[in-house]
């Protein structure tokens, strides 16, 4: 019964944004040249959707959007668990971190052409670097939030450093990367975007821009919002998996 | 006697060794990548990739070559940067104020996160390039504009940290508060906005680096001065070398923005930790 | 004693994974497909209307008459275009003029290997306007004195035939306030009155109901004469490699050209550009066309990169002779 009440309430927020916004458009506060009626944006996106060039976009975006993920988690949450327990090395990470994560990718655009040319890789590798820094620096977190007094016990039951990490901290740490995920999700999911509406070569990004050369706005937020839902599916499959997966972290919650 | 301003001497010299040693232990990873990135551009030298020590003399004769009494910054630094910092610093407190006061009522009241979740984890994921034209429209051509967007951008991290906090605490706190008979502005303040800290500053923190990203990203359009600005105009004179100055700039304002922002942390989570051994 | 060792490990491990990291990110890009017949080409694209020339080679069968095949890659056009080139990933970069000779000057290894389009001189209509809203009391460029006029892009090619339209007109282009924002969002915020005019293409005006707005000139004619809009540029590597192949890109370009350009083939040509940018074929039948050209102008060339050092972005007009080779230039 909650859960309908949730699902309810939540398509009441929709419809409230959805109001305000035809609201606007129609008393012209927001000019109806540039922005659409949502009802017309809505019937593009159901254009959209049966439009082939912006199914195989989506498809590259998403793929995209999933390798890069992968890539950046695998690497960045063991470093971020093994940096965050391990004292010598958290510090010059953190710095390493702190440096990079304030060059925006698209500053970095020509240079990642320049390796990886104009395809999927170019656009993989700039996800990369954007979502890899937030999930280690939330893996680093996660890592030093162990409770003390659980490290204490562990070694004095002579447990390994490994038998610490998977038992102790990992356990410990996982609520954090998992915010660390999701984060890094939509992050990711706004870079893969935006490479694809300054430069890359394939993806809904790119079909969204020919139709902003098109001087189709219409069609242009009715990409967005099919990107936008996508971005709330994604988001909800992983809360349902952080659920599922981390069930003592949910019992905390109230 | 003769002893103690030698004794004092030498623990001033071994408090030298210390601060040079911690200093290193922050930066030695950081100095290994750099010199490798020094020898493959100088093996494979490239017009989009110049050496670092190019980049790091263009960072020095075009930001630091001011007088001393500028405290080095040169006019660019003083033109650019600074109108950057103060549209960031702005976004960002917005941001701030925004998604912890959004963040805490979400994660109390059940019925209003149901409300608001699909609208917050769409407002997540869009870029605030598409939201250039709605922005135009509210704020008009002006700083005021490239403000929103780096609020509107930077809020969310905030916001989603802060109902985790919110949402993560402890029954217990909730119910010492109730057993207290605490009023609910006591119970927000006293004990749940505490407890919810450590989130909430990893939120403010990361939102940190998200400010400073948008703050160039948003200036690719009605600005005409500022980081961003200068970074795309000069990517687009084919000017690299400049580009990477502003790079390192940019990862140099990063890494002291954070490092003020770490002191801020030690300070609440001490405190934060103080009141849990208390407890 | 065992968890110091443990410890050392971990950090060991944990350094081998960032070596390995920093060598991936390091990876160079693939080397060029080797030739093949036909020689397949790879030509970077912005999906302009303007660029009806190429999907018409294509659909004339063109290219293969030259021996080509030609893969479209679609970029952002500029830096991404000559970065494109430079790592390999493209052979032909659609470039602005401008943009050209800037890469050029800052020692990029390119080389203009044909051309796109000119600016249209009259009797032909104008392509580009200085637009402002019909009830405006501006009526000439002294009138944009301390006014906001909005650009596609700071630095860019419209920007600079303002500055050139203004200085023409005994104005400093300094004394009037320049604005960017994307194409899309440059006329509706005159019209909301945030900015006092704007340089934008006829066409974008053509959505706009009659009456609400006009043009006080065509900057580009006005204040820069003919121009080589847009080209191809190549890397210098693959001139040397493949000179015969270029040269019969440049050929069929020229080929394709002289079609579009023939006035029997007028419908067909704008059913073909319609397709490529996803506009109306009745609109885009109404707006002002450019004046397609597959050489490029040297003289021309020339003018345009004196322009660049008065309006800023050289410091000194570079040496264009090895810029463009001969079979590219207009005899």
């Amino acid at each position: 019964m909650s859960r309908f009440r949730g699902a309810l309430l939540g398509a009441a927020g929709v419809a409230t944004v959805l109001l305000v916004w035809h609201g606007l458009v129609a008393t012209a506060v927001l000019d109806p040249i540039s922005v659409p009626r949502p009802v017309a944006v809505v019937g593009r996106a159901a254009d959209l959707l049966r439009d082939d060039a912006f199914q195989s976009g989506l498809v590259d975006t998403l793929r995209t959007w999933v390798t890069a993920l992968g890539i950046a988690a695998v690497v960045a949450v063991p470093l971020g668990i093994a940096a965050g327990s391990l004292s010598r090395l958290d510090r010059p990470l953190s710095f390493v971190v702190h440096a990079a994560r304030s060059v925006p990718s698209t500053a970095l655009i020509p240079v990642a052409i320049l390796f990886f040319g104009l395809g999927v890789r170019m656009k993989v590798s700039l996800v990369i670097y954007a979502t890899f820094w937030p999930l280690l620096l939330n893996a680093i977190y996660g890592a030093r939030q162990v409770d003390p007094m659980m490290t204490t016990v562990a070694r004095s039951l002579r447990w390994g450093r490994g038998r610490i990490l998977w038992r102790v901290v990992l356990p410990a740490a996982a609520p954090s990367v998992a915010t660390g995920i999701r984060v890094a999700a939509g992050i990711g999911l706004i870079v893969v975007l935006s490479a694809e509406l300054l430069g890359a070569s394939s993806g809904a990004g790119v079909v969204i821009v020919t139709f902003q050369q098109a001087e189709r706005p219409d069609f242009v937020y009715a990409g967005i919002v099919l990107i936008g839902a996508l971005g709330l599916a994604i988001s909800a499959a992983l809360s349902f998996l952080e659920r599922w997966a981390l069930p003592w972290a949910v019992a905390n919650r109230r | 006697m003769s002893a103690a301003p030698v004794g004092v001497a030498r623990g001033w010299l071994s408090g030298l060794g210390r601060g040079a040693r911690e200093t290193l232990s922050y930066v030695w990873l950081l100095g290994v990548l750099l010199l490798f990135w020094q020898w493959r551009a100088t093996a494979s030298p490239s017009p989009f990739v110049p050496p670092v020590s190019d980049a790091l003399q263009t960072l020095r004769s075009e930001w630091f070559s001011g007088s001393a009494s500028q405290l080095f910054l040169s006019e660019i630094f003083r033109d650019n940067a600074f109108a950057s910092l103060a549209r960031a610093t702005q976004g960002w407190l917005v941001a701030a104020m925004v998604g912890v006061s959004l963040g805490v009522v979400l994660g109390v009241w059940r019925a209003a996160w149901e409300f608001a979740n699909p609208v917050v984890r769409f407002g997540m994921s869009v870029p605030s390039t598409v939201l250039l034209p709605i922005a135009v429209v509210l704020f008009g051509i002006t700083s005021s504009m490239n403000v929103f967007l780096i609020a509107f951008g930077s809020m969310w991290v905030v916001l989603v940290n802060t109902m985790d906090g919110v949402r993560n605490i402890d029954e217990t706190a909730m119910l010492t508060a109730r057993s207290l008979r605490l009023s609910r502005f006591r119970a927000f303040s006293r004990v749940l906005v505490p407890a919810a800290s450590p989130h909430i500053v990893t939120g403010l923190r990361v939102s940190i680096g998200i400010a400073l990203i948008l703050m160039v990203v948003s200036e690719l359009f009605a600005a005409t001065e500022g980081i961003g600005y200068y970074i795309v105009y000069n990517q687009r004179t084919f000017q690299y070398r400049k580009v990477w100055g502003a790079v390192f700039l940019l990862a140099f304002l990063g890494v002291a923005l954070n490092g003020l922002f770490a002191l801020f942390e030690t300070w609440t989570l001490r405190w934060h930790r103080a009141r849990g051994r208390g407890e | 004693m065992g968890t110091r060792r443990q410890s050392r490990v971990h950090e060991l491990a944990v350094l081998l994974l960032l070596a390995l990291l920093a060598s991936t990110l390091t990876q160079t890009a693939p080397p060029p497909a080797a030739a093949a017949e036909p020689r397949t080409i790879k030509v970077t694209t912005l999906g302009l209307c303007n660029e009806v020339y190429l999907p018409w080679a294509q659909e004339k069968g063109i290219f293969e008459k030259h021996g080509l095949k030609v893969e479209t890659v679609r970029t952002a056009g500029g830096a991404a275009g000559v970065a494109a080139i430079v790592s390999g990933s493209a052979d032909f970069s659609f470039t602005n003029g401008y943009t050209a000779i800037i890469s050029y000057s800052q020692n990029f290894p390119v080389r203009f290997v044909a051309g796109a389009y000119e600016t249209p001189l009259p009797p032909k209509p104008d392509a580009q306007g200085m637009i402002v809203k019909a009830d405006s009391p501006y009526r000439e460029a002294k009138d944009l004195v301390g006014k906001r006029v909005g650009v596609n892009e700071l630095g860019g090619v419209n920007q600079i035939a303002t500055s050139a339209w203004l200085r023409k007109n005994g104005i400093d282009p300094k004394s009037v306030k320049f604005v960017a924002l994307p194409f899309p969002e440059l006329v509706p915020a005159l019209v909301q009155g945030r900015l006092d005019a704007t340089q934008v293409p006829l066409q974008s005006i053509a959505r706009q109901p009659p009456g609400t707005v006009r043009s006080l000139g065509d900057p580009f004619r006005l204040g820069l004469g003919k121009i080589v809009f847009a080209g191809y540029l190549t890397t210098k590597d693959f001139l040397e490699k493949n000179q015969p192949v270029v040269e019969a890109f440049q050929r069929a370009l020229a080929e394709s050209v002289k079609q579009v350009k023939d006035p029997v083939n007028a419908d067909a040509q704008f059913a073909v550009a319609a397709k490529y940018c996803n506009q109306d074929t009745a609109l885009l039948a109404r707006m002002p066309q450019q004046e397609y050209e597959a050489f490029i102008d040297f003289e021309t060339l020339k003018q345009m990169a004196e322009t660049l050092v008065v309006e800023g972005p050289l410091q000194a007009a570079p040496n264009l002779e090895p810029f463009v080779p001969a079979f590219a230039r207009k005899r």
